[in-house]
């Protein structure tokens, strides 16, 4: 109370806001990569202001996690299916 | 001897108290205020002024921090600030604007609403109190008069006419039935009115049982985001008067909570019940810090220190929230920890002079310690008896705020670093809390500040681990179902869920159902559908009701036409009288102004949206139709929330010929 400043969860925000804007500017076939950037910037905005005081450390943190949890679900996938 | 009511009254203070009869006892009593400078010799002068002119007497003054030599000396607040002024403001100053009445029962340890023999902190406690209901049938907002007021006693009286008359009745009764307690609607709002009345008719007001009134003026402030407002009060000495509907200690906590936070506080339930809980605990504290002989401070002269922005950041961040993703979940548990924020305080003695020396134990978690456990006693009984409902509730919302005004800037025992020292603690403990269900193999689908939302078993276990390695305590609901609603972006909201508990009832946060601000016909609809829905165990049997659920929607929908116009009012707490931009809420307080209603900041306004496009708006009393596109799309917003109790392939159902209205979402 008394003095407030932006925190690291509206910053996140605000970066996915811009994110969001710049997409519109990508070529069509592109556009879906950026929506899904700003979805999974957004995924552990919350957590992430718990060791992050940097918004923009947090939304590339939160999309790193999803994308490494995506690559593993894969390999996974793949492994089951006997591929190398 | 039963302490009623207290005021400073002709150099002392009147105790009123109350065995079988009503009696007023004054004591004599002239407090001194402390002072002490930083550099007494620069001073020298003032100081053999202050001697030769008021009683002064050279004293060691007791603070939190450590002991200091100074002056007591025997003036008001004005002295007081006239000598900060000429000492530049190179003196602290003590006990300048303590209640006198407040400060003579700390002192003496007595306290309001209670006897000599009593404990303050005991939930139980007796009162011989006689008690009358006044109520003012006219609109206190509209009408200046009184012509029609109900008094219930032993009988209930109806009193109608003219003005003069009904007046002139009412006194006679007041005067002739002498209740201890008078609870009133919208007192404050009407007993400015009927002062004004009585002067004019030359009646005589009995409210007071001296004739003399204590006078609160009306005020328009900034509270946790919001503006408040709050009405001139007139109190009258020796009877409590509490305005039912104003009075947010008797809202949330009935009788019962008032005189607890008479007690509690140390200040008259005239004073209690118009205060908040903010101002009770700050009370509370100034009370048992005058009880220890520790001086309060005027202002506080301990400045947060010097830090890079950067260390500010890391160390103000706030409770702990977890992001839980939008849908519907089967057997959740949700773990709570009772009073977590006093609860670290006492454990981890966080208190202004801790933070540097942080061997001795803290005047904060001294003085809350006794509190809390009051409120932990409260808590388990109000399970076995409700009357200990309204008690544990004010309790509860002191120990509540005693935690957001360490950080506030004025606090008398307060510093932003407890404050951060608080929420820091708390962080940890929701992650440790966090490891130890998941070490469990409990799945961790939420959490926000001090509780936790968790799928797995057994509950029994996680909460007894958790509590032996936290040391706090907790308490577990179970769900059999949960519904954590999204955001407008999709994903999931903090703060918005409703969920079936095992016990049969809903427990809903968030939604229009539990919202101040939505138009009854719209609650009613969200609230029939949740008592439907509350007949569900499972998701399975959820979907068995789909459909009798979605034609409450649809059946809204149609009979909305005909709905009475004040069904429809919109509540809102308006926060300022000049809008930039047009909306709803600045149309609503010109229409109020139009209908000559004075309005203020912080005070709550009803209004029906008759043309949305053109921010049309008309005060509840006067409003004859509205605006069905807007208000069914209030109902749409309403229904959508339930539906995610369906899965996202139920959907909101859109009523043909109809849309969404984009100004129903800024309401």
């Amino acid at each position: 109370m008394g003095r407030s400043f932006e925190s690291v969860r509206q910053g996140v925000k605000s970066i996915a806001d811009r994110w969001s804007r710049t997409t519109r500017a990508l070529k069509k076939e592109d556009q879906q990569y950026g929506e899904k950037l700003v979805e999974l910037a957004k995924k552990h905005s919350s957590e992430s202001f718990v060791g992050c005081d940097d918004p923009l450390e947090a939304a590339v943190f939160s999309v790193l996690v999803e994308i490494l949890k995506r690559q593993d679900a894969i390999e996974s996938a793949q492994r089951a299916n006997g591929e190398p | 001897m039963w302490i009623l009511d207290s005021a400073y009254r002709n150099g002392g203070v009147d105790l009123w108290t109350k065995d079988r009869t009503v009696t007023r006892i004054h004591h004599d009593y002239v407090p001194p205020f402390y002072i002490h400078f930083h550099d007494p010799h620069s001073h020298h002068e003032m100081i053999d002024v202050l001697e030769e002119r008021y009683r002064s007497e050279e004293c060691t003054i007791k603070t939190i921090f450590g002991e200091f030599p100074g002056y007591s000396v025997y003036a008001g607040r004005d002295v007081a600030e006239a000598i900060e002024k000429q000492a530049n403001f190179d003196a602290d100053l003590y006990n300048v604007d303590v209640r006198r009445d407040q400060r003579f029962m700390a002192e003496q340890g007595i306290a309001p609403c209670s006897t000599e023999n009593d404990s303050r902190f005991s939930p139980e406690f007796t009162h011989e109190l006689n008690i009358a209901e006044v109520k003012v049938l006219d609109d206190p907002a509209l009408s200046a008069f009184c012509s029609d007021i109900e008094i219930i006693h032993d009988e209930t009286t109806l009193l109608t006419g003219q003005t003069k008359d009904v007046l002139a009745d009412l006194f006679f009764i007041i005067a002739s039935i002498d209740p201890d307690l008078i609870l009133m609607p919208d007192a404050d709002r009407w007993m400015p009115k009927i002062r004004k009345q009585a002067l004019k008719y030359d009646l005589d007001m009995p409210f007071s049982r001296n004739g003399k009134y204590r006078q609160m003026d009306s005020r328009s402030y900034w509270s946790y985001g919001r503006m408040e407002h709050k009405e001139s009060a007139l109190i009258p000495d020796g009877r409590i008067l509490i305005d039912t509907e104003q009075s947010f200690v008797y809202q949330e906590g009935g009788l019962e909570g008032v005189l607890m936070a008479a007690r509690i506080s140390g200040l008259s339930p005239n004073l209690s019940s118009r205060f908040t809980p903010g101002t009770l605990i700050s009370s509370y504290e100034v009370y048992e810090a005058v009880k220890r002989g520790i001086a309060v401070p005027f202002r506080k002269s301990d400045p947060e220190l010097v830090r890079h922005v950067a260390t500010l950041q890391a160390a103000d961040r706030g409770g702990m929230m977890f992001q839980p993703s939008p849908g519907i979940y089967e057997n959740v548990d949700e773990l709570d920890f009772t009073s977590m924020y006093p609860s670290i305080i006492v454990q981890s003695n966080l208190s202004p002079e801790t933070i540097e020396h942080t061997g001795r134990r803290g005047f904060l978690p001294v003085a809350l310690e006794p509190l809390l456990d009051l409120r932990i006693t409260t808590k388990r009984l109000k399970k076995i008896d409700p009357k200990f409902a309204g008690i544990d509730s004010i309790l509860k919302w002191m120990l509540v705020t005693c935690f957001g005004y360490t950080g506030y800037k004025n606090a008398k025992f307060g510093r932003i670093e407890v404050h951060e020292g608080i929420t820091g603690r708390s962080r940890d403990i929701l992650l440790k809390t966090k490891d130890i269900a998941e070490e469990m193999n409990f799945c961790v689908l939420h959490g926000i500040v001090d509780c936790l939302w968790v799928q797995g078993a057994p509950i029994a276990a996680l909460k007894e681990r958790v509590e032996h390695e936290t040391r706090l305590l907790s308490e577990i609901e179970h769900f059999d179902w949960i519904v954590f609603e999204p955001m407008n972006d999709g994903t999931g909201a903090y703060n918005r869920y409703f969920g079936r508990l095992s016990d049969g009832s809903i427990k809903v946060r968030g939604i229009a159902a539990r919202r101040h601000d939505t138009p009854e016909y719209v609650r009613d609809m969200q609230g029939r559908m949740l008592k439907v829905i509350a007949g569900a165990k499972s998701i399975a049997e959820l979907e068995q009701i789909q459909e009798e659920v979605k034609n409450i929607f649809r059946d809204s929908v149609k009979a909305l036409p005909a709905a009475p116009s004040k069904s429809m009012a919109i509540s809102r707490r308006i926060s300022r009288l000049t809008y930039a931009h047009r909306c709803l809420e600045g149309a609503a307080v010109q229409a109020y102004q139009k209908q000559g209603v004075e309005v203020a900041p912080g005070m709550k306004i009803r209004y029906v949206v008759t043309d949305a496009r053109r921010y049309q708006v008309r005060p509840e009393w006067v409003a004859d139709s509205f605006d069905i596109p807007f208000y069914t799309a209030l109902l749409e917003k309403a229904w959508t929330e339930i539906s995610f109790a369906f899965g996202k392939e139920a959907g909101p159902e859109k009523n043909p010929g109809n849309f969404s209205h984009p100004m129903a979402m800024s309401v």
